[in-house]
């Protein structure tokens, strides 16, 4: 009668505490379950109870109170040892080691800073712990950087109710200048030491007047962020109205063409090359439906575009759904400097890329499309007969399918000792304002300019939020992993127990 | 330490020459092996929306919103959702430990041996542990290539898995006492069910609770103390309170088993 009742007491509570758990609040069903439950126990135990009285004498009685006590023993030691448990509050934090290592272009800016920076932290250090953890490690990595850790009680009445609203705080100081960081994150701390510490050497120059993107533009399609970048990282930037000097100023190291949508004039085009001849460094950005600019000059050394978009409806870093002329693109040549660093983890957004076409052995490709990617003919209506036949494609490229190359460099002796380096890039958009901070296309700028620069040294990976920006597995490892893990496994365990389990029943 | 070693032989034979334990093994790599493929698409997709429109809105670009991380958008649900499984799965396997043997009528032979309480006991409840190793190492493949493969951290893969563990360990303890006490199988299963599922979490009763009573109910929940190990953080207090709750059953089942002398 007892176990009758006891089980069910668990049937009434196992679905009472389950339709809790599922609804979130107790419903009349539910209550009306755990009601019924505490009823059947206390009935069983009763029940329990007087038939253990009417069978015990003698021996048994005792036996049973020496199990009594047991159990009181061992629920006893159980409470306390539970007590303790909640008195106790030793951790070990096992993702601090890797997650707070600074990385590897964070490194190198500390060991190099240039100026003495005066870190102030404040904050309630019981509530920002890990906060405090990365920040010193910025401390450890130069001697240039001294930290300073103020408790909120120190600060002024408004300075801590500032802090209580945002959580922390830490402000640089250096040469007489403050500046806030906005973030407690390894990028935003490097950002802001790079705001006190980068001097401009080398001077960009973007060529104005064909319609390219603003400079000083903020909206999605200027150029504003990555002038600050540049500017951040000791590249000093501006505007090259080309066609009213006499040929490109001394001042310039490197001149980016930034997607014009005119042509240039010939006589651009003139200084163009005699810059070059010089040892200059070219920057090209280029877009469908635009004129490739300098174009004699880079059909002379191997590289054209086809007027056309690349199509890449299968993401090929995420797995979902993407546009198809935005692709994500993840396949790097590893031998060139440009995108040394980037693997297949490390993508870059592009938008409406054009596929670049390379000529001879002088043109280096070194960002290529997806293997499943096309391309579709960019629409233009004042051009007759076939665009595809006039062009002379590669024959890898008239297949229509990928990989077609979307970043390539040209480098070649010339007569004044340097050597002259061209950079192009069959996109504008990805180093625009609206994707610059996407994925690692910043660090694909940037490292083309510094290889421009003859800066190979610099070029890294800049700090990304933790290590979450990159992929935990790519879609061919998940689909690899669910085939063989989550489907085989299983099903070989399951094997393995039909196989016993008939074996024993033939005994 | 010999004749806990030939329970613990004599039951892990049993235990893996039943279906049960296949069925478990294998609901238990193929949930975890879904639950977590399905977590990470999700969060691959979350992240790259994000990218997206951070980049275009140029507001904290670059800079994920708290809580969009893999711990506790892949991880942490991961293992909430392994833990319902285990919840789901343990009582089966620790419902015919002890009750087995007075089902089968075997139970006097073992009593009759020269073999103490706490021999028996001891013998069954590794027996039952190092089963439940088996079942985290199997959960534990796919996170684990994971990391392999991506030089992830591994810390909190580790914590995770250990917090599982624990996790199991102190739900097979329920288990077992369950089973020791009850009188057959059905109601073992059925009672270890409505313990777990009374002690996994407390916090809705917090409504009706002051605030002395919640630190209590909010200390006595399991999914409170499993909350650190997906985070990587392993808490002594967690450790303390998962083997207090296994010494516990362990030490009751011991007592179950005296009584079962008087019989």
């Amino acid at each position: 009668m007892a176990t009758f009742l006891f089980s069910l007491a668990c049937v009434a509570l196992a679905f009472g505490l389950g339709g809790v758990y599922l609804s979130k609040e107790p419903g009349p069903t539910a209550i009306g379950n755990l009601l019924m439950a505490g009823i059947l126990i206390i009935s069983a135990i009763l029940v329990s109870v007087v038939s253990v009285r009417r069978r015990q004498v003698g021996l048994a009685r005792r036996a049973w109170g020496r199990a009594f006590v047991h159990a009181v023993i061992a629920a006893i030691m159980t409470g306390g040892i539970l007590v303790a448990a909640s008195r106790l509050t030793y951790e070990w934090d096992l993702t601090k080691p890797r997650i707070y290592t600074l990385s590897e272009f964070s490194r190198q800016v500390l060991e190099e800073l240039p100026v003495d920076i005066d870190a102030v932290y404040a904050g309630n250090p019981a509530a920002s712990g890990q906060e405090r953890v990365l920040i010193e490690r910025f401390a450890q990595a130069s001697d240039r950087f001294r930290l300073r850790i103020v408790s909120p009680q120190e600060l002024s009445p408004e300075a801590a109710r500032q802090i209580e609203r945002s959580g922390s705080q830490l402000v640089f100081y250096s040469g007489g200048r403050a500046r806030r960081v906005p973030a407690i994150t390894e990028r935003y701390i490097i950002q802001t030491v790079l705001d006190f510490s980068m001097r401009a050497n080398t001077t960009l120059c973007f060529v104005s007047g064909h319609g390219e993107p603003s400079l000083d533009g903020h909206g999605a399609k200027g150029l504003s962020a990555l002038r600050g970048n540049l500017e951040r990282e000791g590249f000093q930037t501006s505007g090259l109205l080309l066609a009213a000097q006499a040929g490109v100023p001394d001042a310039c190291e490197i001149v980016v063409i930034a997607a014009p949508e005119r042509e240039l004039l010939p006589v651009e085009r003139d200084s163009l090359k005699s810059f070059l001849s010089g040892g200059g460094r070219l920057l090209v950005f280029s877009e469908p439906g635009r004129p490739l600019e300098p174009k004699e000059l880079l059909e002379e050394i191997g590289v054209s575009a086809l007027d056309a978009v690349v199509v890449d409806e299968e993401s090929s870093l995420f797995g979902s759904e993407a546009k198809g002329t935005e692709p994500i693109v993840n396949r790097f040549a590893d031998y060139h400097p440009v995108v040394q660093g980037l693997t297949e983890r490390t993508g870059v957004v592009l938008s409406g890329a054009r596929p670049l076409i390379l000529r001879g052995a002088g043109p280096k490709g070194f960002l290529y499309s997806d293997r499943t990617s096309r391309f579709e003919m960019f629409a233009d209506e004042t051009r007759e007969g076939d665009p595809l036949s006039e062009m002379a494609l590669p024959s890898w490229m008239q297949r229509g399918s990928g990989p077609f190359p979307l970043g390539a460099s040209v480098q070649w002796p010339t007569d004044s000792g340097k050597e002259a380096r061209i950079v192009v890039f069959g996109d504008i958009d990805f180093a625009t304002n609206r994707l610059l901070g996407a994925l690692y296309n910043e660090d694909l700028v940037m490292n083309a300019v510094y290889y421009l620069a003859d800066r190979e040294d610099r070029i890294r990976i800049r700090p990304k939020v933790e290590d979450l920006y990159q992929a935990p597995l790519i879609p061919e490892e998940t689909f690899a992993a669910f085939n063989s893990l989550a489907l085989l496994i299983p099903e070989m365990i399951l094997v393995l127990g039909l196989f016993i389990w008939f074996r024993r029943r033939r005994l | 330490m010999r004749a806990v070693l030939t329970v613990l032989r004599k039951e892990l034979t049993g235990l893996f020459a039943s279906p049960i334990a296949y069925i478990a093994l294998t609901a238990m790599a193929l949930s975890m092996s879904l639950f977590f493929l399905d977590n990470l698409k999700a969060f691959n997709t979350q992240i790259m929306l994000l990218q997206t429109r951070t980049a275009f809105d140029q507001i904290g670009a670059g800079v994920l919103p708290p809580g969009l991380n893999l711990f506790e958008q892949v991880l942490l649900p991961t293992v909430t959702e392994t833990a319902l499984v285990l919840l789901a799965v343990i009582p089966l396997i620790t419902m015919g430990m002890f009750c087995e043997e007075r089902t089968r009528r075997t139970d006097e032979l073992l009593l009759t041996l020269p073999l103490s309480d706490t021999q028996v006991a001891a013998g069954k409840f590794l027996a039952t542990f190092v089963f439940l190793i088996a079942v985290v190492a199997i959960t534990a493949l796919l996170p684990a290539i994971s990391a392999v493969h991506t030089g992830l951290d591994p810390g909190p893969i580790l914590a995770s898995l250990l917090g599982l563990l624990l996790l199991s360990f102190a739900l097979a303890s329920l288990g077992l006492l369950c089973s020791a006490l009850a009188t057959n199988q059905l109601v073992a299963a059925l009672s270890a069910y409505a313990v777990s599922m009374a002690i996994l979490d407390f916090s809705w009763m917090m409504e009706f609770t002051g605030n002395a009573a919640d630190r209590v109910l909010q200390f006595l929940s399991l999914m409170t103390h499993m909350a650190s190990f997906p985070r990587g953080v392993i808490s002594l207090a967690d450790i303390v309170y998962f083997m207090a709750l296994a010494l516990g059953g362990f030490l009751l089942a011991r007592v179950s088993l005296a009584l079962e002398r008087i019989h």
